[in-house]
């Protein structure tokens, strides 16, 4: 397998977003269609070659030498990248390393090419054949070191021993995303045609030129190697976040949320830089000191070893060195999680993700759902050797993370219930699950999170694709201008109640396994050493969330599909190149779960299909404290998350229909539940909360009222206000004063001039004697 | 005698200096600056150097001053086109920053430190004209080629903007309003 | 002292002189080649003048400066070695595109009109002046003694001033020029009164002997105080807050190709021979660890009040002089952390390392980075500038980022150059802007200033606001449409330019192979260079 398929990999929809950018206008939308389209799904297909590789070379044997013929046998194939790879092994649960060389030959062959090339000798063979198996030959490969290609295209820089490569990581994280958002993307590409089809030439070629642009840019962010490589991806997907964001320009209001987006994000990106920075100064410290090459980088290997080494000198107890190092690494993991917190959405720069919805809906679900969004999901995984043992002040990183996604998730899930504005409900969502994902990292419990990243951005950009349907049959967005689309739009409504349901974990739909599964790492969490009455109400937080997710999505659903049209004009089905991608994902929607059934679920028979996809990420990320319980025990607790999970989702699910059901009419007659869900409507609603809704008379119903105020409180008040209307009016501020000094007078200059050139030698004269007085003071102080 | 005379010719250059700034007549004014440079020529004869005296007294007192005092002239300032006085609180304000400037130079060469520092001895020949060029053709003479460029850059300077509407058409003038200032 | 031997001038040394002569040697011919030019039709000859000067002075600079280490000439009055070179690059850069950007100016864009609109740039002089400030420029960075030091800075002011007030047109330029005069005349007082002292503690005037001298020795306020009001005059030329108030006026009064001119040149040379001095003055113990903390100040209120005053311009010259103070901000960061180099009682986080060599690599570190940055600011700078010469008409300039609406449909490569710059100005990855930064902040947080990197940071994050707002202005407007959504006239293409959309190309891709590729032999001979001065 040719490595450099990669670069190949990430350049496809680059060259279409230069075909696009350049020719885009003058050749039509039919050129603009073909190259648009093809783009992401070309580098579907290349994904899906690399995929198909990294399993064949996982199912292979591995071949262990001694170091010396280790060595020798890197001399002698380095010419031949394709031919052999270097795998780093992290044994979780201790941070050992060992280096595998990896031929691409079967064993056999392998033995009588290094004897003809004189690697190996025989008498060195029959060493190797009589020493224990275990030495020898690795076991299925995929137990111990999965495959992982690593290509380089080239220096990118280097200064003063700091080496920027531009390298790039395809192993099973990366591959996972790619095929996500190449996939989901390329469906989202083919809706994307029937979606903007009315628009003119000029803005169908704009849009595919920025959509293309934002394939190879997260492409670049999710296989980048190093972290400043990442970073560049980082920024690209910003930016074409923030053009398409912006997309209908000429409405003011778009380009204030565009803005908006912008100014969150920078906020995130400063914490992602400053994290990098102490990094860098952490390697350069480790480079001149203890590791001894003098050169380093944000490279994910270097910054392995350079967790070892500093965790390594933390366990000796060195002089307190090795423990400065472990706290600067906590403290650049708690900076890249503020770059995470802006990127994902989360508290308390979650702002910015609702009004991302004033761009065009497929945006909303490449984009703000399925991809760009989880970026600080990845990002924390990717580096999850760095964040497993990170401490601030002796609290660990991975705490606050999870403590935040929580929160997220609850105040989100919440605020949704609130919404008018069918896309609104959606970011509400979206920013609710990237809650769930991150507690799920925050557990340690990485490949759950992922799980849940796959599956989430399969019926979220359902659920979005369907209400662009929607919108684009309505020509709204309010859902009270919505209702009774079920049978208009018999496609729409079947594939978009399907998402829903995902969306609320119903049991076997892709939702349920893996949000449960994240669930199930956070209740066992709690049943660790440690803080764990914490992790025990962030679990109560979660189940909690899980039953407002249910009621939302059947809210969406009853506003939409039930009851009358009460908008204008007459709705009908879209065309089928935006039905087919529904029917794909929707069909996704349900399949995905396959990718993560618990194993006591399954029979025997299939045990290998059981937990697919975390498993398969278990050998690639850090291990949590979890790892290391008793493994019946943690069954038995899975099997209670899973039921109560089950039952939550059900229950709400019901509940939602019933209450729903049951609410009054405004303007339009509301269809009447049927026999046991009216009856289980009464009994639970009656008593808290019934009569309000229904009657609407006296205060607002507590839940509505609730979401309401954290609604506002999280997204109108504080922040929007606070943060970004108050950096807006401090930098404008900052700016009058600026140029307040700027009078146009020469004297005015002059005088400005004299002072400076006055204070500063007096400064210089000053500084010393008085320092030397300060020391002297504070030294007297400290004797006596 | 040295050391007397750069002590007068100092006071003389910091009074004439003095008085240049706080004249309102720029003709009078003109003439203290004309007192204060040959001060400067007198201080150079103090250092004793005569061919850069000599040089500072043709050139400043001689040249460029006539010239200064032409332009002044025809220039023919009235009182209201001098621009207002200074308020008090500026003047004291200046007063201020000078003498802060002063203690700071005064801090600077007072407390040289250091080894103490001989005066080189100086040759009989030392600031003649002789001595003077030799230097200037041997050590300095990367200098000394520069100031030619110097010299070029400031006549070419000179020439473009002193050619006003020669060249330059006067439709093509546009001359921005009082108001626009405020745009800074 | 007995006088010197002439002949101990070898005639050979003269070729160290060439790369600093050359351009002045080229300025006279352009200067006497306008005499004979009769009608007023094209400059282009001018143009091949001035081109060809820069670039034999470049080849010269490359064939004679580039060593390894310092070596001095005619009898130590210049001293050249690979830092010259990468520091003599980005000053060429400026003259080479500059006057290919200046060459169509006022040129009628009706194409059957006869002769050129007689406009400011339209003389000789231009060129002249030019080189000649190109010459001390040049000369600035080789200067090796006080005296040869304050000659080329003169040099390169005298014919700054005058091409600031070129325009006679506009009555904004002579003002601009004016106010940089006096200033400049006020600041040169500072430097040589600085420069005097510094002598009167050393007893020499060459810098090599002025880091031999131990001038630490006792409680020397002489050298000290000399330092700082040296320091002063060379902040003034690089625009640092509180010596910036000049370049706002300056720069917006100039015509925009001398603003571009002024913006990088005068710059570059100004923090090479800066930072020669400054590493001369803290060999010899000069500097005491205030003047690092003084160098902090000003780094820190450049960077606010550069980045801070850009925020609300909108005429593109102005906003580049503020963008302009904000980039000086960033670069004096590389001063404070060599300037951390001679101050032993730092206790940055190299100094907790321990070794003096480390606390070298860092100040070899932050030249490093000071010179990439004068690069990579050269190329994004100079693109910005080209592409606003670009976009003149009949001698009326771009004055308001609003007549750059819709540039993306009208001139899409023009917008894609200025976005280019943009993009690098603010350090977006994948340009030298970034690279810039990122090398510059590193030194300074090696250094130990990690609060100061902090504070760049904010305001880097903050300039985004300004440098994008242009690229939207371009990208996001209708052609015709201001940012108020004002009526604004559409600069129609005019393919005649060639001249300065060569120049806008040749500095885009330069931004973006600086880059992207920076690996090639510039970046050698800038790590041999910063190598070099310590």
């Amino acid at each position: 397998m040719n490595t450099s398929m990669i670069p190949l990999l990430i350049l496809v929809p680059f060259l279409g977003f230069l075909l696009n950018a350049f020719f885009g206008r003058r050749l039509g939308k039919s050129f603009v269609t073909c190259v648009g389209v093809s783009a992401p799904l070309i580098a579907f297909v290349m994904g899906a070659a690399l995929f198909s590789n990294l399993r064949e070379i996982d199912s292979r044997p591995v071949v262990q030498l001694d170091a010396d013929i280790q060595r020798r046998v890197y001399d002698a194939y380095s010419g031949e990248l394709a031919r052999y790879e270097l795998v780093t092994v992290h044994a979780h649960g201790h941070a050992s390393q060992r280096q595998i060389l990896r031929v691409d030959l079967p064993y056999e062959s392998f033995v009588q090419d290094a004897l003809a090339k004189n690697l190996i000798t025989q008498a060195e063979l029959d060493d190797a054949e009589h020493a224990e198996p275990s030495e020898r030959v690795i076991v299925a490969a995929g137990e111990v070191a999965p495959a992982a290609f690593t290509f380089t295209l080239g220096n990118w820089f280097s200064v003063g021993g700091f080496e920027v490569n531009f390298a790039f990581l395809l192993d099973r994280i990366s591959i996972l995303l790619v095929l996500v958002i190449t996939g989901i993307g390329s469906l989202i590409h083919i809706y994307s045609t029937g979606y903007m089809g009315d628009r003119s030439a000029g803005t169908f070629a704009r849009f595919f030129t920025y959509l293309n642009l934002f394939i190879a840019a997260m492409l670049v962010l999710v296989l980048g190697k190093d972290l400043l490589l990442m970073f560049v991806g980082w920024e690209g997907v910003g930016m074409c976040s923030y053009l398409l964001i912006g997309f209908d320009y000429d409405d003011k209001a778009n380009a204030a949320c565009g803005t908006k987006a912008f100014v969150v994000n920078r906020i995130g990106d400063l914490g992602f830089v400053l994290g990098m920075l102490c990094l860098v100064v952490l390697g350069r410290q480790a480079a001149l000191g203890e590791l001894g090459d003098g050169v380093f980088s944000l490279d994910v290997d270097f910054l392995r070893t350079l967790v070892d080494h500093g965790g390594s000198a933390a366990a000796a107890g060195e002089h307190g060195h090795g423990g400065g190092a472990a706290g600067m690494i906590g403290v650049a993991c708690l900076l890249l999680f503020v770059g995470a917190t802006g990127k994902s959405a989360q508290i308390p720069l979650h702002i910015w993700l609702p009004d991302a919805m004033a761009g065009p809906t497929p945006v909303s679900a490449l984009i703000h759902a399925a991809t760009m969004v989880t970026a600080g999901i990845y990002m924390i995984t990717r580096l999850s050797f760095l964040f497993i043992d990170a401490q601030v002040f002796g609290i660990p990183v991975l705490g606050i993370v999870a403590v935040i996604g929580a929160t997220t998730a609850f105040c989100a899930g919440a605020a949704a219930l609130a919404q008018d504005d069918i896309k609104r409900v959606l970011a509400y969502s979206t920013v609710s699950q990237l809650g769930y994902m991150f507690l799920g990292v925050g557990a340690a419990a990485f490949g759950a999170s992922m799980f849940h990243l796959v599956t989430h951005a399969f019926f979220k950009a359902l659920l979005f694709l369907g209400a662009g349907s929607v919108i684009h049959a309505c020509h709204s967005q309010s859902m009270s201008k919505m209702g009774g689309l079920k049978d208009s739009m018999p496609w729409t409504f079947k594939t978009m109640f399907v998402g829903a349901f995902a969306l609320a974990g119903f049991p076997l739909l892709s939702g349920f396994f893996s949000k449960d599964l994240i669930l199930f790492q956070v209740l066992a969490r709690s049943n660790v050493e440690g803080a764990s009455w914490v992790w025990a109400l962030l679990y109560g937080m979660g189940v909690f969330t899980a039953a407002l997710t249910a009621l939302y999505s059947m809210r969406l659903i009853r506003m939409t599909f039930y009851g009358s049209y009460r908008g204008s004009g007459h709705p009908h089905e879209s065309p089928w190149v935006m039905t087919v991608p529904l029917q794909v994902l929707a069909l996704g929607a349900v399949l995905a779960s396959l990718l993560g059934w618990p194993k006591f679920f399954l029979p025997a028979s299939l045990a290998s299909w059981a937990d697919m996809l975390p498993h398969s990420l278990h050998a690639v990320v850090a291990a949590g404290p979890t790892a290391l319980m008793d493994h019946d025990y943690l069954v038995s607790l899975e099997v209670t998350g899973i039921v109560i999970g089950a039952v939550v989702a059900v229950g709400f699910c019901a509940l939602g229909f019933a209450w729903l059901w049951s609410l009054p009419p405004s303007e339009i007659a509301w269809e009447r539940p049927v026999g046991w869900m009216r009856r289980l409507r009464d009994f639970l609603f009656r008593a808290w909360m019934y009569d309000e809704i229904v009657n609407k008379r006296g205060a607002q119903p507590a839940v509505k009222q609730l979401s309401h105020w954290l609604w506002r409180w999280f997204d109108d008040a504080t922040l929007d206000q606070g943060l970004v209307d108050g950096m807006g009016r401090v930098g404008v501020e900052l700016s009058h004063m600026a140029r307040a000094t700027q009078t146009g007078r020469a004297t005015s200059y002059l005088r400005m001039f004299a002072l400076g050139a006055v204070v500063l030698p007096l400064l210089a004269i000053l500084a010393t004697p008085l320092f030397t007085l300060l020391t002297a003071w504070f030294a007297g102080g400290g004797t006596h | 005698m040295p050391t007397l005379l750069i002590i007068l010719a100092g006071l003389l250059v910091v009074g004439a200096g003095l008085l240049t700034v706080t004249q309102r007549n720029p003709v009078r004014a003109a003439l203290c600056m004309l007192v204060a440079l040959a001060g400067v020529g007198a201080l150079m004869l103090g250092l004793r150097s005569p061919f850069l005296a000599a040089m500072q007294v043709l050139l400043y007192g001689g040249a460029i001053m006539v010239l200064f005092t032409f332009v002044i002239m025809l220039l023919t300032l009235r009182e209201d086109e001098m621009g207002p006085e200074p308020s008090d609180g500026s003047k004291l304000g200046a007063a201020f920053m000078s003498l802060l400037t002063l203690s700071v130079l005064w801090f600077g060469i007072s407390r040289r430190g250091g080894a103490s520092y001989e005066a080189p001895r100086l040759g009989e020949e030392f600031g003649s004209a002789q001595h003077f060029s030799t230097f200037l053709y041997t050590d300095y003479v990367v200098a000394f080629e520069l100031v030619t460029v110097l010299v070029l850059a400031a006549v070419a300077g000179v020439i473009v903007l002193g050619r006003s509407a020669h060249r330059t058409s006067l439709e093509q003038t546009k001359i921005a309003g009082p108001g626009e200032e405020a745009h800074s | 002292m007995e006088a010197l031997d002439p002949i101990q001038i070898a005639s050979k040394d003269f070729k160290y002189l060439l790369p600093v002569m050359l351009p002045a040697l080229f300025g006279l011919v352009a200067l006497v080649a306008d005499l004979f030019s009769k009608s007023e039709r094209s400059r282009l000859p001018l143009c091949m003048i001035s081109l060809s000067g820069v670039c034999l002075a470049g080849f010269s600079a490359i064939a004679f400066w580039s060593g390894a280490e310092f070596s001095e000439h005619l009898a130590g009055t210049l001293s050249t070695s690979a830092f010259s070179t990468a520091a003599a690059m980005p000053v060429l850069l400026a003259t080479f595109l500059i006057s290919l950007a200046a060459a169509h100016h006022g040129m009628p864009t009706d194409p059957k009109a006869t002769g050129w609109l007689p406009h400011s740039l339209s003389h000789g002089e231009f060129y002249g002046l030019l080189l000649f400030a190109t010459s001390g420029m040049m000369g600035l960075i080789v200067a090796n003694d006080l005296v040869t030091f304050f000659v080329a800075l003169e040099v390169m002011s005298i014919a700054v001033y005058a091409l600031t007030g070129l325009d006679r047109a506009r009555s904004r330029a002579a003002e601009g020029a004016m106010k940089y005069f006096v200033l400049g005349a006020f600041s040169s007082g500072f430097l040589l009164y600085g420069m005097a002292m510094i002598y009167g503690a050393a007893h020499s005037v060459h810098f090599s002997e002025i880091a031999a001298a131990n001038m630490s020795a006792g409680q020397s306020s002489l050298a000290l105080v000399g330092a700082v009001l040296f320091l002063i005059g060379v902040l003034f030329k690089v625009g640092a807050v509180p010596f910036h108030a000049w370049a706002p006026d300056a720069y917006e009064g100039a015509t925009t190709a001398v603003t571009g001119f002024m913006s990088v040149g005068v710059k570059v040379a100004a923090f090479a021979g800066g930072l020669r001095v400054l590493v001369a003055l803290g060999a010899g113990g000069a500097l005491n660890p205030a003047v690092g903390w003084l160098l902090w100040l000003v780094a820190a209120l450049t960077v606010i009040l550069g980045n801070a005053g850009a925020l609300t311009q909108r005429n593109p010259r102005r906003l580049l002089a503020y963008s302009g103070i904000a980039h000086t901000g960033y670069l004096v960061i590389g001063l404070v952390a060599v300037s951390r180099v001679f101050d032993t009682s730092h206790s940055g986080y190299v100094t907790n390392v321990g070794a003096s060599a480390q606390l070298v690599g860092v100040g070899v570190d932050a030249v490093g980075g000071v010179l990439f940055y004068l690069l990579g600011y050269a190329a994004a700078n100079l693109g910005a500038i080209a592409v606003l010469c670009h976009l003149e008409r009949d001698g009326e300039e771009v004055d308001d980022i609003s007549q750059l609406a819709g540039l993306a449909k009208t001139q899409p490569k023009s917008a894609f150059a200025m976005t280019v710059a943009m993009v690098s100005l603010a350090g977006i990855p994948c340009t030298a802007g970034f690279i810039g930064k990122l090398w510059v902040f590193r030194a300074g947080v090696a250094a130990g200033d990690v609060t100061l990197v902090v504070i760049a940071l904010l305001m880097s994050v903050l300039s985004l606001f300004y440098y994008l707002r242009i690229v939207v202005v371009m990208w996001m407007h209708e052609p015709g449409r201001g940012l108020d959504g004002e009526e604004q006239q559409v600069v129609a293409l005019d393919h005649r330019r060639w001249a300065s959309g060569l120049a806008v190309g040749i500095a885009t891709a330069l931004t973006l192979v600086f880059g992207m590729y920076p690996t090639s032999g510039i970046l050698n001979l800038i790590k041999a260079g910063a190598g070099s001065v310590f």
